[in-house]
């Protein structure tokens, strides 16, 4: 995932600077993945359509390839990029309103509450394909904070304590929002397995 | 706070962090122990799994030739000359 190992960000930005489209192609193919992952993951800027999550991204990639001197690596450039990713979801939001109402609670306090073990057994009858378009769908649903926290572990790949570096919150509420995200995707999952529209 | 415990509670919240590969040695060998012991929790070490998997695979359903073309438009209608990329503040 992490393509800043394999690739020299100072060199392209240099080459981008000098006017190498491609540098700027693989300046696209490089990150677009990571960028696509981080807007799908701020539910409260959820663009209507892909077109305009890819709107999103491309305004974040143009905005560095147009200036490629700002990135001055004081954090990585993956911070940068997000940053700058953040700023374009929040200009979108603000002119086109997206309506974003969690379905679920926040929890950010330390009550897990009960689950049956059993209750995390999925139906077979889901096939994989339909059980990641599910996700997909519940994952919209979820409080900003804890669809980001997702982001972070499973698409990045982060410890508990860069994580909690990063949202600026103790690693104990990190791995409660974890928990929580997992918690109210299931409660989604289990009804739209049971045919309630409304979730 | 639930009824579950401790062990079930360190069980849930550590399972991302077991899973993506960042929790160290000594707390994943005893997560591989509990799970061992506890084939009940299988569901939910299952469910965070097709979570992390479903998390990996994420990628736009436009396809690449498709979304780089647009983004080739964009930048020649929008793109200063290169002098100008480089304007350091």
């Amino acid at each position: 995932m992490d393509q800043e190992k394999t690739i020299n960000i100072q060199d392209l930005l240099n080459r981008i600077g000098q006017g190498d489209d491609k540098a700027a192609e693989e300046l696209y193919r490089a990150y677009h993945a990571y960028l696509y992952a981080f807007v799908r993951h701020h539910p409260e800027y959820r663009p209507a359509s892909e077109a305009d999550v890819e709107e999103i991204v491309q305004d974040a990639l143009a905005a560095v390839i147009t200036h490629p001197d700002r990135f001055r690596g004081q954090s990585s450039f993956k911070s940068y990029l997000s940053q700058i990713a953040l700023n374009k979801a929040v200009d979108w939001a603000r002119k086109n309103k997206p309506k974003h109402a969690p379905e679920f609670e926040e929890l950010d306090d330390d009550r897990h509450g009960d689950i049956p073990d059993e209750a995390w057994d999925l139906p077979e009858l889901l096939h994989a394909k339909q059980r990641a378009q599910a996700l997909a769908d519940c994952r919209d649903k979820l409080p900003s904070k804890q669809a980001e926290a997702i982001f972070w572990v499973d698409f990045e790949e982060e410890s508990v304590e860069q994580v909690a570096g990063r949202l600026c919150i103790p690693p104990g509420t990190v791995k409660s929002q974890l928990f929580h995200a997992r918690k109210n995707l299931l409660r989604c999952l289990k009804a739209k397995l049971e045919g309630h529209h409304h979730v | 706070m639930s009824d579950r415990t401790p062990d079930r509670e360190r069980f849930s919240l550590d399972l991302p962090f077991w899973l993506n590969g960042t929790l160290d040695a000594d707390n994943s060998r005893w997560m591989e122990a509990y799970l061992r012991a506890h084939p009940e929790c299988d569901g939910e070490h299952q469910f965070a799994r097709n979570l992390l998997q479903l998390t990996r695979s994420l990628g736009s359903p436009i396809p690449e030739e498709e979304r780089l073309e647009s983004f080739r438009i964009r930048l020649r209608s929008t793109l200063p000359p290169p002098a100008k990329r480089l304007d350091r503040r």
